[in-house]
């Protein structure tokens, strides 16, 4: 399916690009849908281009030979992913969709010959892929506070940031996560998950709904992920 | 074309452009020198430009809870931190010579401007962050999946591929970095590490002496490298 032009500029990476290199990422991109659950992509496989979410949320994460899951991140609506953009690469990670997810698709060699027909679209897929590095490098500084509640505070003062943490300006902003999410985020098991998430609640640093955790204390929350 | 525009000429990132487009990022590219330990940028500071090594060593790290973390070691031809490029933004790596090293400096605007106007610069940029991106992606799952002396047991490996040289008592690879350096590398403090080498040891792994660590058994140390 053909993305509409509105659509792709609701990407944050395309929102700049004049409507000639918005109208070549249109014949470039490719609309696909996903159920929850449906793999998107899988580590090892050569990778076969990059991917922006239009929407719901995709979770990107590895397996252990052991058979352990590290979750890298949860993609949220206009993000990318897709590193391996060079030829004879493959994935680094494996991706899932968490919801009905959609996704627009560029094929490498179409995103590479993009940004070689226009160095708009060259800077745009240089800014998606510098923030690829930033959420990694947050990720491994993160890794590297061996303690669970600690990396449960980070991962939580970095959901809570979105604009969707928030949907009232009035109220404390939240974080919709199942226990079994930010297990999967987390490489641990559900179990532990919810004694680091009592932790956190009985530190009044959060407060525990259904299915949405509340942030109370920011500031609590920061020192704990120290 | 003059020696120190053969040498820019020789940089990866410059590979394939014309002489007289070198010779024009020569009037504008400046050079500096840092001694070792010193900082060439502060993460989280301002982006200065661009900055590629042309000799020496760079360290390229992270601060993590009041530890430096090192991403990895940066050698002659590549880029230091390049993710502000275009949007601004603070540096997202601290950087930092592990001895003397030599820079080619672009400011800022002329980096940008130099870059938007050549095209295989900036796709060779790209190419650079994208290689940054698969380190920090395998750094993490290493983090999350092995232990120190798993990750020692990769990184001998992986150095032994690069540059071990063949001894009577096996593959050796040159100690280049400090106990405290290697620590930093691997994500862990110098007792940790002190006490996986010797775990590694009293296996029969590895061997270690000042100057070179020996593989003695390849087999046994690809096991605990989680290779298969």
């Amino acid at each position: 399916m053909r993305a509409s032009i509105a659509d792709l500029q609701a990407i944050p990476a395309f929102s700049k690009l004049d409507p000639r290199a918005l109208a070549l990422v249109q014949g470039a991109v490719v609309e696909r849908t996903f159920p929850p659950g449906q793999m998107i992509f899988l580590e090892g496989e050569p990778g076969q281009g990059l991917w922006f979410l239009k929407d719901g949320r995709v979770r990107i994460y590895r397996v252990s030979a052991e058979g352990r899951e590290q979750g890298f991140c949860v993609m949220r609506a206009g993000m990318c992913c897709g590193c391996p953009l060079f030829y004879g690469e493959t994935n680094p990670a494996s991706a899932q969709a968490l919801d009905t997810v959609t996704m627009y698709f560029i094929r490498a060699a179409a995103a590479l010959g993009l940004a070689e027909q226009s160095p708009e679209i060259g800077r745009a897929l240089f800014g998606v892929f510098a923030n690829g590095e930033k959420i990694l490098s947050s990720l491994v500084v993160s890794l590297s506070c061996s303690h669970l509640a600690g990396r449960l505070a980070h991962l939580l003062l970095e959901q809570s940031q979105e604009p969707r943490a928030r949907p009232h300006p009035q109220s404390p902003p939240s974080v919709a996560f199942s226990h079994q999410d930010l297990a999967g985020l987390l490489g641990t098991s559900r179990e532990v998950v919810t004694r680091s998430l009592d932790r956190l609640a009985r530190a009044r640093a959060i407060q525990l709904g259904r299915r949405r955790i509340v942030i109370l204390d920011p500031a609590k929350l920061r020192a704990m992920a120290r | 074309m003059s020696e120190p525009r053969r040498a820019l000429a020789a940089m990866p990132l410059f590979a394939g452009l014309p002489a007289p487009e070198i010779e024009r990022l020569g009037r504008v590219i400046e050079q500096r020198t840092f001694e070792r330990d010193q900082e060439i940028n502060r993460e989280g500071g301002a982006w200065e430009g661009l900055f590629i090594v042309k000799s020496g060593k760079v360290k390229l790290s992270k601060r993590a809870m009041g530890r430096e973390l090192t991403i990895a070691i940066m050698e002659p031809g590549e880029p230091l931190n390049i993710a502000p490029l275009f949007e601004g933004g603070p540096n997202v790596f601290q950087t930092g010579a592990m001895g003397r090293v030599t820079c080619y400096y672009l400011p800022a605007e002329a980096a940008r401007a130099f870059v938007s106007t050549h095209p295989t610069v900036q796709s060779a940029l790209l190419r650079a962050l994208n290689v940054r991106i698969r380190r920090l992606a395998s750094l993490a799952s290493e983090m999350s999946f092995t232990g120190v002396s798993g990750r020692l047991a990769a990184w001998v490996l992986e150095e032994a591929r690069r540059k071990g040289v063949r001894t009577e008592r096996g593959l050796a690879v040159p100690r280049d970095l400090s106990m405290r350096e290697l620590a930093s590398l691997l994500g862990t403090v110098r007792r940790v590490l002190s006490r996986s080498a010797a775990e590694l040891r009293r296996e029969g792994a590895i061997e270690v002496t000042p100057e070179w660590i020996v593989i003695r058994d390849p087999e046994r140390l690809r096991a605990r490298a989680g290779e298969r």
